[in-house]
């Protein structure tokens, strides 16, 4: 099993829809997919088709056992656990990660976790195979977070895969397109794409889907697959 | 006749680096991490923000 942990290095910057359009793009190659809502906001499921009246998942959950009917398959054939309507703690979520990856799946299985941006990653436990993607969007606020982590990262013991994204890049903006130059030549860990701000994945969003099934022939869709390929050449090596 | 070894143009290709670095030694870096590095400088100068992160992390640096 390959663990993906996608977070923002702020709120807002989409990684709900990132983990969901890359589930699907991954899901197409037929290997199993599962991916996890650690944010409260429990938004993941919209994205799946998930009825909005259905509030519960694992944060209501007594134990691991209870969460397990939790879980949804898309017609896609993504399996997902929405994060529930409860409050949940570090420890909770360190827990369901920890129950989750105990999971009997099938060899090459991703298992995606959608965290919140507030999350301390170094609490996460993670493993050397483990991959975090980290989004940023191309601006000076992100450019001093990413510092800041970089900072960070240097001060605890690090051993997992850590990689910025660039999500919603704009090609018209000329401060994106200076900021994205620099660190492309200067940062460390910034993956070698961006996905572009594409009006197709709030459109399909809106549909209750993702961009594979809602527009297969746009940008957003090719990025998301630019991502899943990307992803799988990491995993190879 | 044209003289094809007569170079008009006052840009300095890859090539041209090399030939001066040849010629007067130094050569660390290659022609693309020249450029970058201006390119880097100027973006960092145009903007207040990136400029005041750059000179923090300059001074912790050092």
């Amino acid at each position: 099993m390959q663990r993906i942990f996608i977070k923002g290095i702020k709120g807002g910057i989409g990684s709900t829809s990132v983990v969901a359009n890359l589930a699907c793009a991954l899901r197409k190659s037929n290997v199993d997919v599962i991916a996890i809502d650690l944010d409260a906001k429990s938004d993941l499921g919209l994205h799946f088709g998930l009825k909005w009246t259905t509030t519960k998942g694992w944060s209501n959950a007594d134990s691991f056992e209870e969460a397990l009917t939790h879980f949804y398959k898309d017609s896609d054939g993504v399996i997902f656990l929405p994060f529930g309507d409860k409050n949940a703690n570090l420890n909770d979520i360190k827990t369901i990660v920890e129950n989750c990856t105990k999971l009997d799946c099938k060899l090459g299985t991703w298992m995606l976790f959608d965290c919140p941006s507030h999350i301390d990653i170094s609490e996460l436990a993670l493993e050397t195979k483990d991959i975090l993607i980290e989004l940023v969007t191309c601006d000076a606020i992100c450019h001093s977070l990413i510092y800041k982590r970089l900072q960070m990262l240097q001060n605890v013991e690090s051993n997992w895969n850590h990689f910025f994204l660039v999500n919603r890049y704009n090609a018209a903006s000329v401060l994106e397109f200076d900021i994205y130059s620099l660190w492309q030549s200067t940062l460390p860990f910034i993956a070698p794409f961006f996905i572009n701000l594409d009006e197709v994945i709030k459109e399909s969003t809106a549909h209750r889907n993702v961009a594979l099934n809602c527009a297969p022939y746009s940008v957003a869709n090719d990025d998301f697959e630019t991502l899943a390929g990307w992803l799988v050449s990491k995993v190879a090596f | 006749m044209n003289n094809l070894i007569v170079k008009n143009s006052q840009t300095l290709t890859s090539n041209d680096i090399e030939n001066l670095a040849k010629r007067f030694g130094g050569k660390s870096n290659d022609y693309i991490e020249i450029v970058n590095t201006q390119k880097n400088k100027q973006t960092i100068n145009k903007y207040a923000l990136l400029k005041e992160i750059d000179n923090a992390l300059k001074s912790l640096s050092n």
